[in-house]
């Protein structure tokens, strides 16, 4: 009788472990995720928002340039250099974090995600309400990731579909097998399902957090 | 014009002006913003889509809601590029969207035609 009541406080301990431990993923997801939102603010609020500026202000100057001044053609080369490094950050700032994505939601991310890749991805995505930021971030990385590797197997296309069902949101992306073990975490971090292969991949997650 | 960048606004009421087109307010808060345009009644309206805690779409729906003069006169800017926003702008009773490295008198006419 011992035995069995050091046993079940051992399984009770350990349940408690598993418990603890995922609540910690969840908190180590949440802090990856706030920090890069975070960069993406600082280097729109910052070096994106001086940049656009500097080059409007570079343009005031050669507008006040006479039209034979020779200045002019090396102020009109910094000015494309500026429009070059504005891009720059542009694309960067968007790598970091989709801005789209805690302004407005899962749907329209997707769509700017959509007209942004490199090949054709078609959506079917009915209106969603705002979700747990997890549950979109992982939602959002389940999708981008098949879209990027389908762009580098050169697929012809990719599809998503997503439906809000019994509390549990449903995606399942055509067009690629592939997701890296971070998402898989992710998936399985929120207590969702993630099933790969046939060129397809098939996930749900809940759409609250798991508390405890 | 409504940003929460007052460089921005700066650079950008004296490349306006340069141009020709008179700036009549500027404010980097919703609440400031409601308040300018009930005294001053501006022609064309242009809100940066975010305004630091602030929503740039908030204001654009309460101001045409409230000033129906105001429909289809309304630029949201960003630095951010246009395709970030499409989605967005989808539905909504502004004029267009102009990214703030395009931004300039001709881009808001061809939005706004017929102005003074």
């Amino acid at each position: 009788m011992e035995l069995v009541a050091a046993l079940a406080r051992q399984v009770a301990g350990l349940v408690e472990l598993a418990a603890e431990l995922n609540a910690s993923r969840l908190r180590l997801m949440a802090e990856l995720d706030g920090a890069y939102q975070r960069i993406e603010r600082e280097l729109h609020d910052g070096v994106q928002q001086r940049l656009t500026t500097t080059g409007m202000e570079l343009r005031l100057v050669q507008a006040a340039l006479p039209d034979d001044d020779p200045a002019r053609a090396a102020l009109a080369g910094l000015g494309e250099q500026l429009r070059g490094m504005e891009a720059e950050v542009r694309t960067l700032s968007r790598r970091t974090f989709p801005a789209i994505l805690s302004e407005a939601g899962l749907g329209p991310a997707l769509r700017s995600l959509a007209r942004q890749a490199s090949l054709p991805v078609e959506l079917s995505v009915p209106p969603l309400p705002r979700y747990p930021a997890l549950v979109e971030t992982t939602a959002y990385h389940v999708v981008s990731e098949v879209v990027a590797h389908a762009a580098r197997t050169q697929a012809g296309f990719v599809s998503v579909e997503i439906a809000d069902r019994d509390g549990s949101l449903r995606l399942v992306v055509t067009g690629g097998s592939e997701v890296g073990q971070v998402v898989r975490d992710r998936v399985d971090a929120l207590g969702g399902r993630l099933e790969t292969g046939a060129g397809r991949v098939a996930a749900a997650l809940p759409v609250r957090l798991p508390t405890g | 014009m409504v940003d929460d960048n007052q460089r921005f606004l700066e650079v950008a009421r004296r490349s306006l002006e340069w141009q020709g087109l008179d700036v009549v307010c500027t404010a980097t808060t919703i609440d400031a913003a409601l308040g300018l345009v009930e005294t001053e009644r501006p022609d064309v309206v242009l809100i940066d889509v975010s305004l630091g805690e602030e929503s740039g779409f908030d204001l654009l729906r309460q101001l045409t809601e409230r000033y129906a003069y105001l429909v289809g006169r309304i630029i949201m800017i960003s630095t951010r590029a246009e395709e970030d926003y499409t989605d967005l702008m989808d539905g909504t009773r502004a004029a267009g969207f102009l990214a703030k490295s395009s931004l300039s008198v001709a881009a808001i006419r061809v939005l706004i035609p017929g102005l003074p």
